[in-house]
């Protein structure tokens, strides 16, 4: 009998340590945690923070660059020089990064270099944009010109409407415009169903909620980054 | 230490990791599930302060910190307006560590809000000032200034305080399920070893000696099978007890008797040599010495010859092969001294051949016929007769003595059993005649069968089978 009695109260002991197991457990879950950095949850359709710490990205989604509320002002002084001196900046940069060809900057320059017909600004408060135009140069061709918006905040230009085109197909040029911009640092722009827009390439980015596109057609280039997804 | 109780521990031991171990797995699992709903909850709400921060600081085109200072200041008052001070909790610090605002609970210091910095805008960090539970997300204010970063505190000490109820819960859930699986187990496992214990009674008794011990039987299978392999391993060996004693018994009486066949004619013998030592004697005193000298000295040597030939046959087998019964009759016929006192009489079929060995069938006959003889038989005839039964022949010795009493005959085989020691002595009978002729005929694969009754004579029947001569 008293042979079983020390067994007996060893396993009963250590049922009732056992029973103290949860609380243990509970008590090591904390101070693990405590000492733990733990990653946070993404949610759904919010601006990545890798997004976020991209100037033009965030301006994109922050600033209220809505043009359609803006109001249209026309300048009332023409400062014919300084406009094309203003519009021939972002043109070499893009001739720098490749978005456009040396041909095509040539065009645009010896455009630049003329007094344009009739000019626009516009000040949404996020968004300055400037306009340039020019009369045809022939009976064939188009009325020539030259649109560009760009960032209050950030000074970068997100949307380029140029009278050139055909010497690059779009997605060269867009993909060209992304590293020029530094959003490819992201590295998931993927493209997007264009439809029946054949001369456009877009690709839209979940980390940057932003969908960037280019229209190449014949004599014409369009560039535009935009936030949120385009349906085409 | 008992089976049932080893057997009891150990379900409640397994059953006490397992639910120990589970609980609090479990228990953990549904914080953490909690915790991961609650960061996700608050992350959302930390993204809409952050952004509702940015616009302000944005609008008030706060680019020093002072301006900031105030920006944050005036949001906070705007917000403890529209929804009250204790619906949100953040604070605001510039890259050196300077605090702009604050509206955080004293009880986190200084240097949680750091740490949370230091983790980075992808990361949540925890706090335990005392008793509370908080939730620290720290993130950049981009839009004006450099540096600024945001830290947002949210409170979650319900979802531990649920935590605490829940293993309360559990350790009184555990306990009962213990206490009633123990109970169950504890009945269990004795109903279980019921059986056992009755075979461990049962081998007690039958060690002090209560042999005819059984065990009940029982439903479980198992114990059932051990409880009848111990009853007739019991039964074997109280069968096997029970022979050991007859044996011993049997033994106890053969020494007895063979000490008393000695003890007799030796007394005999001591007495007539000793009367011989004394002295000269007359002449017909000294041949009545010498004779009864001779005739123990006689008897002593057959007895010592039939106990050789008893115990020669108990120890060894012997050979068989065919032997016409007529000859074994005329052996025993010409065996017979002439002075014989009865007539022999047989009756035997001339083709009757058995399987025996000649000289023991011979020695078995003469014998039964010198005990028909003893037995003075009315018509002064021994009857041997052979006839044939189914397998073989079956040989008969008759005569119309004395006869003898039925409950004689089950002892009349046994060493030194004499009916009439006295009549038998005077015949020069040892007591080893019929124990003889039982060894024999246990030998041949027969034995014998006796039919007697008293004043009527005896019949003795011996089958035997039939052998090719």
């Amino acid at each position: 009998m008293k042979k079983g009695i020390l067994p007996t109260a060893a396993a009963l002991l250590v049922c009732a340590a056992l029973l103290g197991v949860p609380a243990l457990w509970a008590r090591l879950s904390d101070a693990r945690r405590l000492n733990s950095v733990q990653p946070r949850p993404t949610l759904a359709g919010a601006l990545n923070e890798e997004a976020r710490a991209i100037p033009v990205l965030y301006e994109l989604h922050s600033g209220t660059s809505d043009t359609s509320s803006t109001d249209r002002e026309e300048l009332p002084e023409p400062d014919l020089a300084d406009l094309c001196a203003e519009a021939a900046e972002p043109v070499s940069a893009l001739a720098d990064a490749g978005v456009i060809s040396a041909g095509e900057k040539a065009r645009l320059d010896a455009l630049l270099a003329q007094a344009p017909l009739q000019y626009y600004r516009q000040n949404s408060g996020a968004l300055q944009s400037l306009s340039l135009v020019w009369p045809q140069q022939d009976a064939a061709a188009s009325t020539a010109a030259i649109h560009l918006s760009r960032q209050t905040a950030t000074g970068v230009y997100v949307s380029f409407g140029l009278s050139v085109g055909g010497d690059l197909d779009a997605e060269t040029r867009l993909r060209a415009w992304l590293v020029m911009l530094g959003v490819d640092v992201l590295g998931d722009w993927e493209p997007v169903d264009t439809g029946s827009y054949a001369d456009t390439f877009a690709l839209y980015s979940a980390k940057g909620q932003a969908t960037a596109y280019c229209t190449a057609a014949a004599g014409w280039v369009n560039l535009q980054l935009s936030k949120g997804s385009l349906t085409f | 230490m008992t089976f049932s109780s080893k057997l009891t521990l150990g379900i409640l031991l397994l059953l006490c990791l397992t639910l120990s171990i589970g609980g609090g797995w479990t228990i953990d699992q549904n914080l953490q599930a909690a915790l991961l709903s609650s960061q996700t909850q608050n992350t959302a709400f930390h993204q809409r302060e952050r952004s509702a921060l940015e616009q302000a600081l944005r609008a008030d085109d706060a680019r020093s910190t002072g301006a900031a200072a105030r920006s944050v200041q005036n949001y906070a008052g705007e917000l403890q307006s529209s929804v009250g001070a204790q619906s949100f909790c953040f604070s605001v610090m510039d890259e050196q560590g300077t605090t702009l605002y604050s509206s955080l609970p004293r009880a986190v210091r200084y240097d949680v809000l750091r740490s949370a910095i230091a983790a980075g805008s992808q990361s949540v960090t925890f706090c335990y000032p005392g008793s509370s539970r908080y939730m620290v997300l720290a993130s950049p204010l981009q839009g004006t200034m450099e540096g600024l970063w945001l830290v947002s505190v949210y409170d979650i000490t319900a979802l531990f305080t649920e935590r605490e109820r829940q293993l309360r819960q559990y350790l009184l859930l555990e306990v009962t399920a213990l206490v009633l699986a123990g109970t169950a187990a504890a009945w269990f496992s004795h109903r279980m070893t019921r059986p056992l214990r009755a075979l461990q009674s049962a081998a007690r008794s039958m060690a002090e000696g209560a042999y005819d011990r059984r065990v009940p039987s029982c439903r479980q299978a198992e114990f059932d099978a051990l409880g009848q392999d111990f009853n007739q391993m019991a039964a074997a060996v109280e069968s096997r007890v029970d022979a050991l004693q007859q044996e011993s018994q049997r033994q106890t009486r053969f020494v007895a008797a063979f000490t008393h066949e000695l003890k007799t004619p030796m007394t005999s013998i001591l007495g007539y040599a000793d009367l011989l030592r004394m002295g000269e004697q007359p002449p017909e005193r000294r041949r009545q010495a010498a004779d009864y000298i001779y005739h123990e000295s006689k008897r002593l040597e057959t007895l010592s010859r039939q106990l050789l030939q008893l115990l020669g046959l108990q120890q060894g087998g012997i050979i068989l092969s065919p032997v016409a019964v007529r000859l074994v009759f005329a052996d025993v016929r010409r065996s017979l001294p002439q002075d014989f006192p009865a007539a022999i009489c047989t009756d035997c079929d001339p083709g009757a051949v058995v399987l025996a060995d000649r000289s023991l069938l011979g020695d078995l006959v003469r014998n039964l016929v010198l005990n028909a003889a003893n037995a003075g038989p009315k018509d002064g005839a021994v009857h041997l007769a052979c006839t044939r039964r189914e397998g073989g022949w079956e040989l008969s010795v008759t005569d119309t003595g004395c006869g003898m009493a039925a409950e004689e005959l089950p002892r009349i085989t046994e060493a030194f059993y004499m009916v009439d020691k006295s009549r038998a002595r005077r015949a020069g009978g040892s007591g080893l005649g019929l124990s003889l002729c039982a060894e024999i005929a246990r030998a041949h694969g027969t034995a014998l069968e006796f039919e007697s009754r008293p004043g009527k004579g005896t019949t003795v029947r011996l089958l035997l089978k039939e052998g090719t001569e």
